[in-house]
């Protein structure tokens, strides 16, 4: 067999395993908030997982892949295609490898971490200081701290405005069936905004600023409506009942949005981590295919499909167990403050993702949470936990890039 | 770094459910107090020996609690209010139970039947002193609605309101002792000296079982302002 169509079945193979580890153990950090609050059963957190999982990598995620793809490696440094398209391959078995072992341990590592300190490693190794674009992963590492500090700015803000709109009233209950509508509105089209205005053009969809306006109001008005008609279903509460009958009330009420941003959280997070699966399978696709290693086309639409569809697989055959212990373990949120921590994580992700920035996720929600831990919504927040997922890019960093020169050495051995 | 770190293993158990549970045992152990002033007033010396194992058993169950909480409550914790505020709230809020038991111990020991004259005024005094705890025990069980409520606005109003309830209710008991003291300084040479220091020992460990509960409250509304 040709070394290329050996490569590109390669190629295929780790990134679909990459895909499927993505889909079993990160997606369920993403759904966990809306399972924990029980705005979601279990099997309707995988149901919205897989649907728009496969929306967001599909539609939105081409810029962070081409990022991945073209993006950190300066590919003029490179003179021989097989350093490329084994150092791609090394990277993503490196993840894909690193991502199996933590989720067996239980640590929720990220996975952009991985995939960017492996290739970062690769080349760094193998090539040389010069052949990484430092000014491109500045821009990256920038993003990793700038985007815990967004969402929880925006989740504190999101969970202030609830207590000052509804709760701090006579009647919440009454106040929530009122306001927790625009708080729909607000979910459906700002994440159809963001990603209209950036994200759709790897798969032709190119938006005009206008167009792309019109159309998340559009998307908005929609998801409201609906929304507003499933709020209408609740029955209310008279004013003179007991205040917990209230706050129940208050609760199903924002638990109609929480199924919207556990949506948006959904598709946020399939925009951004499906490129850390296929973004060096598109590297690899096109070096072999054009035979150049520069690469100036776009991502080609099938590879995200791939991508999209190895990470519902992998929800769908792993993920499911995963999800219920996540969701089991947390206790004590409510949907009137989980709906802020999601709705936070998922426009700051689809933000970077229509940007081109691979962020991680998992931490993004963390400092979403903590947002709303500083608005006095949440009863305790283990911050020694915190800590350590904040702090575990320092061993997955050098873990992904000594994996990945592992892995490329073997690969230039066997077949080079 | 073998610390697990599972995205659910940053929330930590709410410490405030274990709390109002230890609420409502002080709460029960100073109605305890209702049965036993009566029957000691009555010299039924059995049942009052009865009252006060079973205050043993209710401070003891305060104190197990008490203990669980503050081991799940490491240092580590990010709370909505002040970690401090919280384990000080604790604290006075398990001296309740411990007055109650001191206050059967001492009658128990001392076989202290009150004068008549001074009879219904203890008891009055008594009915007060709990009536603080256990509107003690009903603020504390507001925190479920002041974390809905991120501890502002209505919720918090309504928690004010009722810690100047619990302050007014304290104010009462120090008013009933004042008056019983007066009673009592009238009848007091009647009785064997001794006897009477100890009347108006237990008189105050009355007011002071108020006192504590108010402490408690204070302690609460520390915690709610920002």
């Amino acid at each position: 067999m040709e070394l290329s169509t050996i490569i590109l079945l390669l190629a295929f193979a780790f990134g679909l395993y990459m895909a499927w580890g993505i889909g079993a153990n990160d997606v369920a950090n993403a759904m966990a908030t809306s399972v924990g609050a029980k705005a979601l059963t279990v099997k309707r957190a995988i149901l919205v997982a897989a649907i728009f999982e496969f929306l967001g990598a599909f539609l939105a995620g081409g810029e962070v892949t081409s990022t991945i793809r073209k993006g950190i490696i300066d590919a003029g440094m490179i003179t021989d295609a097989n350093v490329l398209l084994f150092g791609m391959l090394a990277a993503l078995l490196a993840a894909a490898v690193w991502l199996t072992i933590a989720s067996r341990l239980g640590w929720p590592v990220s996975t952009t971490h991985s995939i960017v300190g492996a290739i970062v490693g690769f080349a760094v190794v193998s090539i040389g200081v010069e052949a990484v674009h430092w000014d491109k992963l500045g821009a990256i590492a920038a993003s990793w701290v700038v985007s815990p500090l967004l969402s929880g700015v925006i989740a504190f803000m999101l969970v202030t405005s609830v207590q000052k709109l509804i709760f701090d009233h006579e009647d919440p209950s009454e106040r929530a069936r009122r306001y927790v509508p625009y708080y729909i509105f607000l979910a459906a089209s700002m994440i159809s905004l963001v990603t209209f205005l950036k994200g759709l053009k790897h798969v032709g969809l190119e938006m005009s600023g206008q167009e792309a306006v019109l159309g998340s109001l559009v998307i908005g008005g929609v998801v409201t409506a609906i929304g507003a008609f499933a709020i209408r279903r609740i029955k209310p509460v008279g004013p003179g009942e007991l205040r917990e009958h209230h706050f129940a009330n208050v609760e199903r009420t924002f638990a109609v949005l929480m199924v919207v941003t556990a949506c948006a959280m959904a598709f946020a997070h399939g925009s951004n981590d499906v490129a850390n699966a296929i973004g060096p399978v598109a590297a690899i696709v096109s070096t072999v295919n054009t035979g150049e290693i520069g690469q100036s086309a776009p991502v080609s639409v099938w590879i995200l499909f791939l991508g999209a569809f190895g990470i519902v697989i992998g929800l769908a055959t792993f993920g499911r167990r995963v999800m219920a212990t996540v969701g089991k373990n947390i206790t004590e949120l409510t949907p009137s403050r989980g709906f802020a921590a999601e709705l936070a994580a998922a426009t700051t992700v689809v933000l970077a993702s229509g940007t081109g920035l691979p962020i991680s996720t998992t931490h993004t929600l963390v400092g979403a949470v903590l947002g709303v831990g500083f608005a006095r919504g949440i009863s305790a927040l283990n911050l020694r936990v915190i800590r350590s997922i904040f702090m575990s890019w320092i061993i997955t960093l050098p873990v992904g890039a000594a994996l990945a020169v592992l892995f490329y050495s073997m690969l230039q051995f066997a077949l080079g | 770094m073998a610390v697990p770190a599972y995205f659910s293993g940053i929330f930590g158990k709410s410490p405030f459910p274990s709390l109002q549970k230890h609420a409502a045992i002080c709460a029960e152990a100073s109605e305890v107090l209702l049965q036993l002033v009566p029957a000691a007033n009555s010299a039924q010396w059995d049942e009052v020996e009865q009252l006060y194992d079973t205050l043993t058993r209710l401070e003891h169950k305060a104190d197990k609690q008490k203990r669980n909480i503050r081991s799940k409550l490491p240092r580590g914790f990010f709370l909505p209010v002040a970690r401090a505020d919280l384990l000080d709230l604790l604290s006075r809020q398990d001296e309740i139970a411990n007055d109650a038991r001191d206050i059967a111990g001492l009658m128990l020991g001392r076989r202290m039947q009150f004068p008549q004259a001074v009879q219904s005024g203890v008891f009055e005094l008594v009915e007060a002193a709990v009536a603080t705890c256990v509107r003690v025990r009903e603020l504390v069980g507001l925190f479920d609605e002041l974390l809905d409520t991120g501890f502002s606005g209505l919720e918090a109003k309504r928690v004010a309101a009722m810690i100047e309830e619990v302050e007014r209710l304290e104010a009462n008991t120090d008013r009933l002792v004042v008056g019983i003291r007066k009673k009592l300084f009238e009848v007091e040479t009647e009785l064997a000296p001794v006897q009477a220091i100890f009347f108006y020992r237990v008189l105050d460990m009355i007011a002071e079982l108020a006192d504590g509960a108010e402490r408690v409250a204070h302690r609460v509304q520390m915690m709610i302002a920002k």
